[in-house]
């Protein structure tokens, strides 16, 4: 079994995110639609550096979003 | 009188004074002189024997002999020490405790029962009354007395009040309630089944992957207790806070006697989209706003009902930040000084036959309730306000009108007041009031600003916070002195803490009133959670994780809740306790065959899990300069069994200052070191009492406890 790409947990075959991170970067892609909609527009990588500034956002979504950001 | 040897028949006889009695076996030591006080009002003898107190009073013609336990004196544990799993080889055996005292006590206990039993004639079990104290008393007369389950009777009683004892001995039921006992007994059987299955499976998994050695606890109310914390908090790291605006407007007119703006807010508080609510303030730019429409209604607050457990568990929460272990600590204590009713209740009903008058008119006697209890007397009827919620075995808290509380602490007190407090509130009027909406229409939106504003404060005078309230007519019009587009983020969810964890078992149906505050305990200890906020902790996360793979049963509310009700059913003589540990047999083989088959993968998981808490528990604690090389400075280097004192030159080979500590206790050093050798001193308590010591082992300034 390989271990996650954002952190020690186990993945499954094919995978590269855990349950957890798999979750958090699901969230993050739904979200991103409502925050088109509810700003008319705003660029993907806008809508990260916004989050990235934001206290509220999850610590699983923060790492998803770093990772993003570095590819 | 103190005996501490063992007694024949004639010996006994002689030293209780008496030929023929009834042995009354109480829970706590404490109940039982309430007991002897109430019956013998206060003329009761009193003997210690192997250490233990007991009490002989005469009443109504008839000798009773009242002894007590210290909670179980009997629990199930293994007849084999290694044993395969499944575990089905168990028996209930005299309780054994890690603390050795405890374990004497608990020993002496059993055999001063057992040699009271010996010569009496009839058995009266006086536990509290409910599953618990059924199971407790159940195990005692069934093997400390021999067999007299069948033959004991029962007394009942919510109080330790003297008219409750009397008219509970006045009342003596024949037999003890033999179904609840049974409930109770399963509900010990089916936990340990359970807990010592699984548990053991997750440790030996974790032990075949890593070699060492972890204890990993998990249990049928503590599978889905720590599942509820995980899943909570696993939705707020996957949070991805949404936006949204608001339009904080404030409007000011001439009959607003105060300087402050009032304040209004559009109709939809959540406006959806950043342009939507540009447009409307551009639109409102340079109009005024017109009252449109006034809507007035009137309310009342009824006064609360009585405090079950968990109501008075809120409250203390809620006003004194105490958990909810401590406040059914505390509320046990005033039971067992009998100034409230028993504690451990789900009722929110005061009983029918209940003096109110005499009890209000003891509580009037209390300086700070003074004013209130004597308006109360003043009235002619007493009915209280009750709640929904009903208990068979007992009514809700309320306060027995017993005032002397000089041997409580503040916290005690405090907690007392709370139960008193809100037993004067249930007989006080409802507080009322208006409400007045106000709405405006600024260009074509719609606006609006709500009062409430009491009138008449009745039970809540606590709460006198008035809203200023301004007199609008219809037509007129204000001046906008401000607005405001606000971009505002949704909020995650709110993390649990101790009260509201509780609160989502109780609505879950998971575990009982009286066991759910030392589940959460348990998971604290267990190091599953923490902080105040009991934030799951790595091992939690991937112990669930992994659970919801392979046995999700274990996890799951449903299970837990189906046997609540099963054990209902036991209580009610429609099931036996045999059918139900039968069938948990059957399912515990499905989930233990899973956790075997995956087991490597189960332990490796928990492996990884377990080295990140010891890390993070290795991290090292500065604490100040070293006493010997006067350059480096001293740490406390831990793993997750022992703890060490270095010196950070030590690393170096600079200095020599490296020695053990115990392994549990705060430990400070103190700023000059040994006289004898200068190492550093350390002082840290033990079992409670502060002790200081030369940390050099070599050192011959012997280790003294202050």
């Amino acid at each position: 079994m390989k271990s996650c790409k954002l952190c020690d947990n186990m993945i499954e075959n094919g995978e590269k995110l855990c349950k957890s991170h798999k979750s958090a970067a699901k969230n993050l892609d739904l979200g991103y639609e409502i925050w088109r909609n509810r700003l008319d527009f705003i660029e993907r990588e806008e809508y990260l550096k916004t989050l990235l500034e934001i206290s509220t956002t999850g610590t699983l979504v923060k790492q998803v979003i770093m990772d993003e950001l570095r590819e | 009188m103190i005996i501490n040897k063992q007694l024949n028949k004639t010996e006994l006889r002689q030293i209780i004074g008496v030929d023929e009695y009834s042995l009354v076996i109480c829970e706590k030591s404490e109940a039982a002189k309430k007991i002897s006080e109430a019956l013998s009002n206060n003329n009761y003898k009193t003997f210690k024997i192997f250490n233990i107190d007991v009490f002989v009073v005469r009443y109504n013609k008839i000798n009773y002999v009242i002894c007590s336990a210290i909670g179980h004196l009997y629990n199930l544990s293994l007849l084999k020490k290694r044993q395969k799993l499944p575990i089905y080889d168990y028996a209930w055996i005299p309780s054994k405790q890690a603390d050795r005292n405890r374990s004497r006590i608990i020993n002496s206990r059993i055999k001063v029962i057992e040699k009271l039993s010996d010569h009496a004639n009839e058995f009266i079990l006086a536990c509290d009354l409910d599953q618990e104290g059924e199971t407790i008393g159940y195990n005692i007369l069934k093997y400390a007395c021999n067999e007299k389950q069948n033959v004991a009777k029962r007394v009942k009683f919510s109080t330790l009040m003297r008219e409750d004892i009397e008219y509970a001995f006045a009342n003596i039921q024949n037999n003890i309630n033999i179904n609840l006992a049974y409930a109770g007994l399963t509900r010990h059987t089916i936990d340990f089944l359970y807990g010592m299955n699984i548990s053991r499976a997750l440790s030996r998994a974790f032990m075949t992957s890593s070699k060492k050695y972890r204890t990993l606890s998990m249990g049928r109310v503590q599978g889905p207790t720590i599942s509820y914390l995980v899943e909570n908090e696993l939705l707020r790291e996957t949070h991805v806070p949404l936006p949204f605006w608001s339009l904080d407007t404030y409007i000011d007119s001439e009959k607003n006697r105060d300087n402050k703006w009032i304040k209004i807010q559009y109709v939809e508080q959540k406006i959806l989209n950043n342009k939507a609510a540009e447009k409307i303030r551009n639109e409102c730019r340079g109009e005024k706003a017109t009252v449109s429409r006034i809507e007035k209604s009137k309310f009342k607050i009824r006064p609360p009902v009585p405090f079950n457990l968990s109501g008075l568990q809120k409250q203390a929460f809620k006003l004194y930040k105490l958990s909810p272990y401590q406040t059914l600590s505390i509320a046990e204590k005033l039971y067992l000084n009998a100034l409230i009713s028993y504690p451990r209740t789900n009722s929110q009903k005061l009983p029918k036959n209940l003096d109110c008058q005499r009890i209000i008119r003891d509580l009037s006697k209390l300086s700070e309730f003074k004013k209130v209890a004597d308006q109360l007397l003043l009235k002619k009827r007493f009915t209280p306000s009750q709640g929904k919620e009903t208990d068979n075995a007992h009514p809700s808290i309320y306060p027995t009108g017993k005032i002397i509380t000089s041997n409580l602490t503040d916290v005690e007190k405090k907690v007392f007041n709370l139960i008193v407090k809100r037993f004067l509130n249930l007989f006080r009027e409802p507080a009322s009031g208006h409400k007045k909406e106000i709405y405006f229409k600024i260009g074509e939106y719609d606006f609006y600003k709500s009062h409430k504003i009491l009138t008449d404060f009745g039970w809540n005078d606590d709460n006198q916070i008035e809203d200023s309230d301004v007199e609008f007519e219809v037509g007129d019009e204000l001046d906008i002195k401000r607005m405001n587009v606000n971009k505002k983020f949704e909020e995650p969810v709110i993390p649990y803490n101790q009260m509201t964890l509780v609160q989502k078992m109780e609505k879950e149906e998971i575990g009982t009133k009286s066991t759910r505050a030392n589940i959460i305990r348990t998971i604290i200890d267990r190091m599953y959670v923490s902080g105040n906020k009991l934030a799951p902790t790595d091992l939690a996360k991937v112990l669930v994780d992994t659970l919801s793979d392979y046995s999700p049963e274990i996890l799951s509310s449903e299970m837990t809740r189906k046997m609540e009700e099963k054990l209902k059913q036991i209580e009610n003589g429609k099931i036996t306790s045999d059918q139900v540990i039968e069938t948990t047999k059957n399912d515990l083989e499905v989930v233990l065959r899973s956790l075997k088959d995956n087991d490597k993968n189960i332990g490796k998981v928990l492996t990884s899990a377990s080295n990140k808490i010891d890390n993070k528990s290795r991290e090292n604690i500065i604490l100040r300069k070293c006493t010997i090389c006067l350059d480096g400075t001293l740490m406390i280097t831990s793993n997750w069994k022992n703890r060490a004192l270095v010196c950070s030159r030590s690393m170096e080979g600079k200095c020599t200052v490296r020695a053990s500590l115990p392994r549990s206790g705060y430990i400070r050093t103190q700023k000059n070191g040994c006289v004898k050798c200068s190492w550093p001193k350390i002082r840290t308590t033990y079992k409670g009492r502060p002790w200081s010591f030369c940390s050099n082992p070599d050192c011959h300034n012997e280790r003294k406890r202050k």
